[in-house]
This record gives C-alpha cells, structure tokens and sequence, in this order.
C-alpha cells in the first residue's frame, strides 16, 4: 500500500489530540450540545404539531406525518449554527500554536513541504469536527424514518454542511497561518467568518457561503438559480448534455453546483495559506492592533503637518506612574488603554452606529423599525466580544509574556493589581457603551416626541440602558477576568470566556425558545440579555407581560422585569467582582499577609551610592 | 575575600523541611538550609531538583504543603508583604516590557515598590549607573542585546534597594563578557552589603564566586554550607599537581623512583607537561617537592590538587535524567 501517503503531521496531530484529555471532555461537552440541540428541534417540531390539532386524541397523531421533514431542517439549521460557532475555534491554533511552541522552525526543516503542513493540518482539524457531526447521523436515520424528509434536500444539505466545515477551517487556517499569536488569530478568524455571514445574509447573497445556499434552497424550492452566472453558465452545459436525466435537475446537484463558488473561497484560502506560512513562519509578536493604530496615526500626523503646519491642540503627555504603576501601563502602553486610540476605535464604531440611526430617524416612518434592534444586537455582541477578549487577557497576557513573577514578587496585593488591571479598561467600556446608548437614544427619540420625552418613561428607559449597560459590560468584565486569573494560556483564556458568557447568554433564551414552559419569563430572566430585551419592550409599549397561556392570573408590567434584570445583573456583577477580588491571590499563586504594610523607600534610606562610594 | 559574619546573626534565608508537591510529584522533599547575611550563596542542582519550587518558595510565590520558609526572620507565610519588600526576583527568563524604555521600566517597578515619588528619578539613575546601563535610560528595551537587557533585570531588582537578591540563572544566554561582567557586579553588591542567592549551572564560575552552597538532587538536599568545606569535604589530600616546563622523556620514571611519590599519571585532559602524583599520606610534601627540585626538573607549579565544584557536584548528585 505504498501509494497511501504516510501523512506523519496528521499521525501526530491526531495522536497528541488522542492523548489529551481535553479532547475527550470538550468532545463529551459538544456532543452533549449537538444532541440537545437536536432534541431542541425534535421536541420543539413535535409540539408544535401537537397544537395544530384539536386534542390529543388517536387522531391527532396524523398531525405528525411529515414531521421529520421539519425536524431535519431545524436540525440542519443548528449544525449550521454549530460549525459556524465551533470551526474557528477548532481551527485557529494549527499553526499559531506551533509558532508560539517555537516548533515551526524544525517543522518547515523536515522534508514535509508547505503545502503538505497545510494540507495535514486543514485535515487534522476537520476530523474531530466530522466524528462530531457524525453523532447526528443516528438521530438523522430516525427523522428519516418520520417522513417528510426529500431524499434529494438531504444528500445537498449534508454535502453543504461538509463545504460549510471546509470553509470556516480554510479561514480559520489561513488566519493561523498568518498571525503570530492565536488570539489574533482566533479573533480575526471570527471576524472575517462573521463578515462573511453578515454580508451574505443582509445582501441575500448565497453564493459563496453554503449555510446561505442551503437556507436558500430549503426556501425558494429546487430549480436551478438562472439569475446566477456561474450556475447559468453550469446549466447551459449540463442540462443539454442529458446528464442529469431530466429537464429538471436534481436538487442535490443543484445544491453542489451553487457551492462552487465557497469550495472555490476555501482553495484561495489553502492556498493562501501555503503562500503565507514560510513568510510568516517567524513574525513580531507585537500587537497587530497596535501596528495598525500607529501607522495610521502616522498617516494623521502627516495629514496634520501638510494641512494645518502640524498645530496639535491637546498634545500628549508623558506621564510616568505614580501609584498605580499597573493602570499607568494598562493607559499609556496598550493599545486599548491610549485615549487617542480609543478615540479611534470610537469613531470606527460610532460612525456607522450614528449614520444608521440618523437613517432610522430620518427615513423610517415606523417607531418599530426593527433594524436598529439587530443593530444594537450587533453592537452588543462586538462590545462583549471586546471586552471579553481585554478582560480575559488582563492576567493571561503577562503569564505569556513571563512578565507576571517580578510583578508578583513585589509587595503589591493581588487585589490591588486586579483592580489596577481593571481600571485600566474604563476607557474602553466608555467607548463600547458609548454606541450601545446611542441606539438607546435613538430608540426613545423615535418613540417619543416633544413634551412626552420629559415624562418619566423615556428618563426610566434612559436610566435603566445607562445601568444596564454599566451592568452588563462589568460582568462580562469581571467573569472574562475571573477566569483570566485562574486559566494560564491566553488561548485558553479567551475561549473559556467566551464559552461561559455565550452560554449564560444563549442557553436561558435556547430553552425558553425550544421548550414551552410555564416559567418561560423567569428561566429568560437568566440570561444577562433580558436586562436589554427587557428594557426595550418596557420602552415600546405599557402592556402588562402576561403569562397568558399558562398563569392567566399572574400580570406583571414589564418595567418591573426590566428593573429586577438590571438591578439583579448589576448585584451579580457586585457579586463576582468580590468573589474575584477574594481568591485574587489564590488564582495568582501567591502567599499573601492579611496586613498590608506598603510604606514607601524613602531615598534617604537608599544606600546604593553610599555602598558604592 | 569572602566576608566573615556572625554565626548568630539573623539568617538571611531560613528554609526548613520544605515540602511540595505537584499532583503527585514530590518536587521538594523536606530540604532545609540557611543562606547567611551578605554573603552570596550558590544553589546548585540538575534540572528537576526543584530549585525553581524553592526559589518560588522562597519569593512568596508558592505556598508549600509543609515546611517554614523565613527572610531575615519573616516567615513567607503569615508576613508576605515584609517579605517581598525585602528580596529582589530575578527569574529565569527575561520578563521585560519591551515597548518601554529603559526609565520607563524601571520606573513602573519603583512605584510598583512604593518609592517616593520624588525620589524615583535619582533612585533609577543610581541603578542604572551601578549596572554601567546610564547611557541606555531612554532606549527601548526591545531594541537591547540578551546582555543589556540581562542588565536591566537586574537594575530593576535593585530598584527598591532589596537586602537580599534572589537570581534564578541569571548567566544564562550570556555571552562570556557579559557574564564576566555580572559577576563582577554581584561581588560589588555583595560587597555593598547585599546577600545574593543565585541559582546557576555555570559551576566554574559559582566555585569562584561563592562563599556558600547548597547543592540539592530530586528534592532532597545533599550540601549546604561553606564552598571550602564542600571542597575540603571530597578533597584528596594525598594528591598533587605538578607542572613541568620541557620534561624529559623519562620523567615519569624519575619521579616514581623517589621516596614518598606512590604513583605518577599523566591526566587525561591535563595541559602538556602536567603530572597527577599520589604521595605517602605520612611523607611531608614539602621534602618531596626538594627531592623534585633535586633532579633539576624545572618546576612551573607544584600544589595540592583541589577538586572542582563540579566534580563534587557530579559525586553528589545522582546520575541520569529525572523521572
């Protein structure tokens, strides 16, 4: 069997993946999901058909026939959702850990050319991705066995989802490949997979992501897409020709044509990736986002000198630290701490968020135009997302960087150091809460005119987005900085973060969304997003929340939700932040005295010199 | 000249029956010692000994499972923040914030200290003139050789004026000046008074530099004391060195044949003209020595052989990797 290439980097990726136990609880974990997910599905399409009957009776179990065509698309939707969510992440290490490892260098010695480190580990990192969509199958055979399931729409959906893994691993690779760290590299790859998810779903592109084809397919029917070139220009060829035996093409082959264009995106990708590795395979391992800041800071400062002679009004200090040596870094020596790069990434952010809402309010005749609802989604999940990344590299940064033991050896307190840390992100929570409110603003602008927005609900609705907001983005602060302190690596770091956060967030709504409970309010009240959902609804109307399928009885405003949210949200934030600040010193590893005694060395006392002399 | 100090003095470091463990593994295993003040202190052993446990031990950055760790008489359990105020860390690695300057750095760890504002500037600028660093102040610390930045550690150590530094490897990566040079400053501060102890598999040059050691192997200790005992511990008495200049070719012969000479061997790494000769315990060196000036040989150097650190290092430590 000589002619099977021996693939020793995929042996070893997967060998060391084998030997990790990790691997086994993370594929416990998300298999755990995936099914619950999939039982999310199942139960959900199964109730739903319950109520179109009149009772339950011996007849109403025709209701279910046909179910498990619904079932596969609701399950289809959420691997979708899953690859999309887990692939990066899968797949942005790769070639960043073996940089940050230092083995890239005896990697590319090897007689393993570029382009096969590449291929071996694209192939490294799908398989644990396809033994977990294989999970499915099982419970695919079973919705198949339910009818309703079009054998043609389930060969293309299961051919999409492997594009779909094919796609976000490419961009996730060639992201490794690119970066020096996989932070970077795990941010960025999310950043452009969300791109590309945004721009095909807001321009109904379906092109070149197959989620979209997919979602396409499943809702405009199965005749070939004339109005797009490349599938056109295939069906002139091909249907002709006879091949596909009918003047109707089959589904699945009109699936497979349409992603021609995303496996093309993933070869550009590889090969991209090939392109980049040698060339990255040792580069700077200072901050990208602080490049990118000062090169245009360059460019402003050129743009000053030409046009104005180079007249600067508020012109930078120098400050050295006083007593707060940490924040004093944190403000002056990051990129995320420095007030004219924040002011920067203010406008990046706050430029697009006024020109929508100045939009809304000028174009939309409605008060409900729901587009500034996806906005301010939009604007939370990017404000969590950053705060989440800063947070939880706070502690993990220094480890990498082995900057953390003088740091701990000083006589410091572990709480001070993490307060310091802290601080030393207000900035950017002003910056990220800054748009949040403007869509805020805008929203009780839109709904309230003239003399009615001195009334008391858009000042509570101001009060209570103000507070929630301030809420919200410190207990993702502190929760991000929790497990900062007690995971080591940044990687790891991040990635718990974002797991914990995401499934606080997602989970409550998952469930209240799939199950019909009785306690639908009270389990969403366990999502931190309620404290805005909330919010928002006591802004639109003064309905009373009724539990009116279930508690008739009980009529609760949603003001008084939205209140119990914020106010809870902002206790819990309290909460972590002390239960934080008390095992500070134990997550750090350090011994710590109960009295603190930091007097400071006078210089008198300092006999360096006097030693010397 | 190693400085002398009163056998009731204060230890500088006091560790007893240390003991820890990492999940199972017994990285230290009730090891006690004691470093005396103003001296410089080597600790010696092969990788996975647990020196870097101890030293973390010993800069509060571990909490042992067992044992007393005292500096200058403050435990580094219950009085940490004394503890800290009084040692300099320096690990193993460079632990540098690369986009700062120099001044900017060690700036950030004198208040980091709590150093009086006003004061920091003159305080910097005596560290910096102590590691000969003065003409760097405003130089980024990215754009620094290994060496230079190694110097910048080590200012930064003495930033707060600590009484006993701590040095984890400190020689490491250096090239042969640089570690000349940061021996010397560690006999200048030694001789200000500091007591230093240095973590090292450069043994030559701990030999030379130390005035104590401890010498410890897969988490128990197996010497702590004076460097002179350790070396007068496995010194052969009866051997000396002998280095003639043009020796004839029968030399050896020669020397067999007089009283007192046991046995004569060339040394297998010797320079030329260098003889290994094992004398009587019982014969005085000194006649012997006349004997060989007898034969007219002519004589550079004739003295008692002294083992090395390393050969004592390599007769207490265990052989083979650490499981």
């Amino acid at each position: 069997m000589s002619w099977i290439p021996e693939l020793p980097l995929l042996r070893r990726e997967l060998t060391e993946l084998a030997n990790r136990r990790r691997t086994y609880i993370v594929r416990v974990i998300a298999a755990v999901v995936v099914l619950f997910l999939v039982f999310v599905a199942y139960q959900s399409a199964m109730s739903s058909r319950v109520f179109q009957g009149t009772a339950i009776t011996s007849f109403a179990l025709t209701n279910y026939m046909g179910v498990g065509g619904e079932i596969f698309h609701r399950i289809c939707f959420q691997l979708f959702f899953v690859i999309q969510l887990l692939m990066p992440a899968f797949c942005c290490a790769c070639i960043t850990s073996e940089k940050e490892s230092n083995t890239i260098g005896t990697l590319l010695l090897t007689r393993l050319s570029p382009a096969t480190i590449i291929a071996e580990k694209f192939m490294s990192r799908l398989v644990p991705m396809l033994t977990l969509l294989l999970l499915t199958f099982p419970v695919l055979a079973h919705v198949l066995t339910l009818g309703g399931v079009d054998t043609e729409f389930m060969i293309g959906s299961l051919w999409l989802l492997f594009c779909e893994c094919l796609l976000f691993a490419s961009v996730a690779l060639l992201c490794s490949s690119w970066f020096a760290t996989t932070v970077s590299a795990f941010t960025v790859s999310y950043c452009l997979t969300g791109f590309l998810l945004v721009v095909s779903l807001s321009l109904g592109i379906d092109t070149f992501v197959p989620s979209a084809i997919w979602r396409n397919s499943y809702r405009t029917g199965f005749s070939p897409d004339l109005s797009n070139p490349l599938s056109a220009f295939f069906w002139a060829i091909v249907a002709p020709s006879g091949l596909t035996g009918a003047a109707q093409p089959p589904l699945w082959l009109v699936m497979m044509v349409k992603s021609i264009p995303s496996l093309f995106i993933t070869l550009v990708c590889l090969v991209l990736a090939r392109v980049v590795l040698v060339r990255r395979a040792f580069p700077s391992h200072s901050s990208v986002l602080l490049k990118t800041l000062k090169v245009v800071d360059t460019f402003f400062k050129e743009l000053n000198d030409r046009t104005t002679g180079g007249i600067v009004l508020i012109k930078d200090g120098t400050p050295l630290p006083e007593d707060g040596p940490i924040v004093w870094r944190e403000l002056y020596k990051k990129s995320l701490g420095q007030a004219r790069y924040l002011f920067r990434i203010l406008l990046v952010l706050e430029g697009p968020t006024l020109f929508i809402c100045l939009a809304a309010a000028t174009i939309s005749a409605n008060n409900a135009f729901t587009g500034l609802y996806f906005l301010e989604g939009f604007i939370w999940i990017l404000a969590v997302l950053i705060i989440t990344v800063k947070g939880a590299t706070l502690f993990s940064s220094e480890r990498a960087q082995q900057t953390l033991e003088p740091l701990l050896a000083t006589p410091m307190t572990s709480v001070d150091m993490l307060n310091q840390k802290v601080r030393g992100m207000r900035r950017l929570l002003i910056v990220v809460a800054i748009p949040i409110l403007t869509v805020n603003f805008t929203h009780m602008m839109l709904t309230f005119s003239g003399s009615a927005l001195l009334s008391v609900r858009p000042l509570v609705y101001i009060g209570l987005s103000i507070c929630g907001t301030y809420g919200l983005l410190n207990l993702a602060t502190w929760i991000s900085a929790g497990i900062g302190l007690k995971v080591h690596s940044q990687t790891k770091a991040v990635l718990a973060s974002f797991t914990v956060i995401g499934m606080l967030i997602v989970l409550p709504l998952a469930i209240t969304s799939a199950i019909s409970t009785s306690y639908e309010v009270d389990i969403r009240m366990c999502s931190p997003a309620s404290a805005v959902m909330f919010t928002e609804s006591y802004l639109k109307e003064d309905s009373q929340l009724y539990y009116y399928t279930y508690r008739p009885n009980v009529v609760t405003h949603y003001l008084f939700w939205a209140v119990t949210a914020v106010v809870g949200y902002t206790l819990a934030f309290l909460m972590i932040r002390a239960a934080v600040r008390a095992a500070s010193s134990h997550l750090l590893g350090r011994t710590e005295s109960r009295r603190r005694d930091r007097r400071g060395v006078a210089a008198e006392e300092h006999y360096l010199l006097e030693g010397m002399q | 000249m190693p400085p002398t100090y009163d056998a009731n003095a204060v230890p500088a470091i006091s560790v007893s029956e240390l003991t820890h463990a990492f999940k199972g593994h017994q990285a230290l295993n009730q090891i006690s010692f004691a470093v005396m003040p103003q001296t410089i202190h080597g600790f010696v052993g092969p990788n996975g000994a647990g020196k870097t446990t101890t030293l973390k031990a010993i800069c509060t950055l571990l909490k042992p499972n067992f044992g007393e760790v005292s500096v200058f008489g403050h435990s580094v359990r219950s009085e940490a923040t004394a503890v800290r105020e009084r040692i300099g860390f320096m690990p193993d690695h460079f632990s540098m914030y690369r986009q700062m300057t120099v001044f900017e750095y060690l700036d950030f760890f004198a208040a980091a200290y709590g150093l009086n504002l006003a004061s920091r500037d003159q305080v910097i600028n005596d560290v910096l003139t102590l590691t000969d660093m003065d003409g760097r102040r405003n130089d980024l610390i990215s754009g620094l050789s290994r060496g230079m930045q190694q110097r910048v550690s080590l200012a930064r150590v003495l930033v707060h004026d600590p009484d006993l530094l701590l040095l984890d490897e400190p020689a490491s990566g250096l090239d042969p000046r640089a570690r000349i040079e940061l021996m010397d400053i560690l006999r200048e501060l030694r001789r200000m008074g500091k007591t230093i102890f240095i973590s090292s598999h450069i043994l030559t040059e701990l030999a030379e530099l130390c005035d104590s050691v401890t010498i410890i192997d897969r988490g128990h200790v197996k010497f702590s004391g004076p460097m002179d005992a350790l070396l007068d511990d496995h010194q052969e008495t009866s051997r000396f060195s002998l280095r003639l200049a043009q020796p004839p070719e029968n030399v050896t012969e020669l020397l067999r044949q007089l009283n007192g000479i046991v046995s004569v061997e060339v040394p297998e790494y010797g320079s030329a003209g260098e003889f290994d000769l094992e004398l009587d315990p019982a014969t005085d060196s000194n006649i012997v020595l006349s004997s060989i000036i007898g034969l007219g040989l002519p004589i550079i150097s004739f003295g008692q052989r002294r083992k090395q650190l390393n050969q004592a290092f390599m007769d207490l430590t265990t052989r083979g990797v650490r499981s």
